[in-house]
């Protein structure tokens, strides 16, 4: 009878103890248990439903890591059952929200509610990269470089041998080609005795020739320059014009649709390729004519 | 050659070298000026004086020698009111100083040259003999500058058709400085490159990233070296 009668004590308080748990009431208890009876700390856990397994596996003695792998897997099941962390042996089971933000960092999805979106995703989604279609009005981040380390020096490096191919290709122009062009220019007579031109090379040195030849050689040292500045891109997979011309920095930050003109960014991109050969045609041409002047002088 | 041509010769390099040095202007505007020259050595000798006194107090303890530590933490304090005080009265000063050299430079430099440049861009600095060197029209824009090719148009209509005849390759003051001008840039550029600017090494690519199979790190002997 008496056994009885506490087995039904016990299923009783077993019963009411559910109750307050359902209804809130462990955390008073813990409050008694650790203290914190004034306390206005939240004593809930996100671990709540699914604790039961990770603590038996730390009662076992396993490793920490696999405490948590395994709860990540947990944490994906159902909630099963709650633990009463004071009495391992009690079970109960209660539907705490919290543990979806559990769910949402274990699984360590980018489309959770609480998780903070990272800079690189971001920016992925608003270029396209990602395969998310960029929205209408949102600029075209699609060629912004990324301001890591490891992009800014090999954004250095490039330029470094960009400027040492401009270097080395205005030497070679100006030393072996122009200055000796000048000079049989200006000295027909006197070098034709000092260096012998064959006749099917006098072209060179007839000044009715002169525009016909510098033009030529222009056009052939501007490809050879070309070629050697796209294999240096391709080599450090980085676009001259796009990275260093504030024009175009400029214009990316602006909404493609607030031009009249559409597709302006191609277009002055071409632009400034086109005035950048240009522009090493004029400083040939100024250095001829500086050249020509002093050859005649002296 | 002639005046003219010499001046403006002379104001280019005279502005390009400006340019050049441009970093150093600041200390040769202090040297120049007595006033901040004053208190560029009272600044100087303050600093001293407190660094003086910032060491000694490192070297004592505060607990042992208090009085001297707070007499020296309190001097600290007084110089750094004063040393204040004079960092913003040289500034001021510089502050002067800077416009009125600017104004000095335009003045005596800018204007002048822009003026020569006005009144004889089209004066001839040299004719070279020799015909059909350039096209007809190049010819044009180097005789007579680059005003020219903007009327081309008007006089080609004017002159019914026909381009003016030019002997020789005359170069204008205008286009002779203008090329001037860009020869000494490049070579600037050159001269900054070769002598002035560090190789770059190519960076280190990043480390390929590990395989999914993680290598098994299996002990193969059980022999351990003894020192």
């Amino acid at each position: 009878m008496t056994e009885i009668s506490e087995a039904e004590k016990r299923r009783i308080l077993r019963e009411r103890r559910q109750k307050k748990f359902a209804s809130g009431g462990a955390k008073s208890r813990l409050e008694k248990i650790t203290g914190q009876a004034g306390s206005l700390m939240t004593t809930e856990s996100p671990i709540g439903t699914n604790v039961k397994e990770a603590t038996s596996e730390l009662h076992s003695g396993n490793g920490a890591s696999a405490s948590l792998s395994r709860t990540a897997e947990v944490a994906k099941e159902k909630p099963a059952v709650i633990e009463d962390i004071s009495n391992p042996s009690q079970q109960g089971k209660v539907d705490n929200p919290s543990v979806e933000i559990f769910k949402q960092l274990a699984t360590n999805n980018p489309d959770s509610v609480n998780s903070t979106p990272d800079l690189f995703s971001l920016l992925g989604s608003m270029s396209g990269v990602s395969g998310v279609p960029n929205e209408p009005g949102l600029p075209d981040l699609s060629n912004f470089q990324m301001s890591t380390s490891v992009d800014q020096d090999i954004l250095k490096y490039h330029n470094y041998l960009v400027d040492r191919l401009k270097v080395w290709s205005i030497l070679i122009k100006w030393i072996f080609f122009l200055l000796p062009l000048a000079y049989l220019i200006t000295r027909t007579e006197e070098s034709s005795s000092i260096i012998p031109i064959p006749e099917s090379l006098q072209f060179i040195t007839s000044k009715s020739n002169f525009f016909t030849v510098f033009i030529t050689f222009e056009i052939v040292a501007t490809s050879i320059y070309y070629q050697q500045l796209m294999s240096i891109e391709k080599a450090n997979k980085v676009d001259t014009l796009q990275n260093n011309s504030m024009i175009l920095k400029v214009l990316s930050f602006i909404p493609a649709d607030k031009f009249p003109i559409a597709n302006i960014r191609s277009l002055v991109g071409l632009g400034l390729q086109y005035w950048d050969v240009l522009y090493m045609f004029l400083g040939d041409l100024c250095f001829m004519l500086v050249i020509l002047g002093l050859a005649y002088i002296f | 050659m002639e005046y003219p041509v010499v001046i403006a010769i002379v104001f280019l390099f005279i502005t390009n070298f400006l340019n050049w040095t441009s970093q150093y202007h600041a200390s040769i505007r202090a040297k120049l000026f007595s006033s901040n020259t004053k208190l560029t050595s009272e600044y100087k000798s303050k600093l001293a004086k407190r660094h003086e006194y910032v060491l000694e107090n490192n070297s004592i303890s505060a607990q042992d020698n208090y009085a001297k530590w707070t007499k020296n933490n309190r001097a600290i304090s007084k110089l750094d009111i004063e040393l204040k005080k004079l960092k913003e009265l040289i500034s001021q000063n510089d502050s002067v100083n800077l416009k009125l050299f600017k104004r000095l430079r335009l003045v005596a430099l800018t204007v002048p040259f822009m003026a020569i440049k006005l009144y004889y861009g089209k004066k001839i600095v040299y004719r070279l003999p020799f015909d059909n060197l350039f096209p007809q029209i190049m010819t044009l824009m180097v005789s007579k500058g680059f005003a020219s090719l903007a009327l081309l148009p008007l006089n080609y209509y004017k002159s019914g058709g026909k381009l003016e005849s030019i002997s020789g390759l005359p170069i204008c003051l205008g286009i002779y400085v203008w090329a001037l001008t860009s020869v000494l840039k490049n070579l600037e550029f050159l001269v900054k490159f070769i002598f002035f600017t560090e190789p770059v090494i190519k960076p280190n690519p990043l480390r390929p990233t590990t395989t999914t199979e993680s290598k098994d790190l299996k002990i193969e002997q059980d022999l351990v070296g003894l020192d």
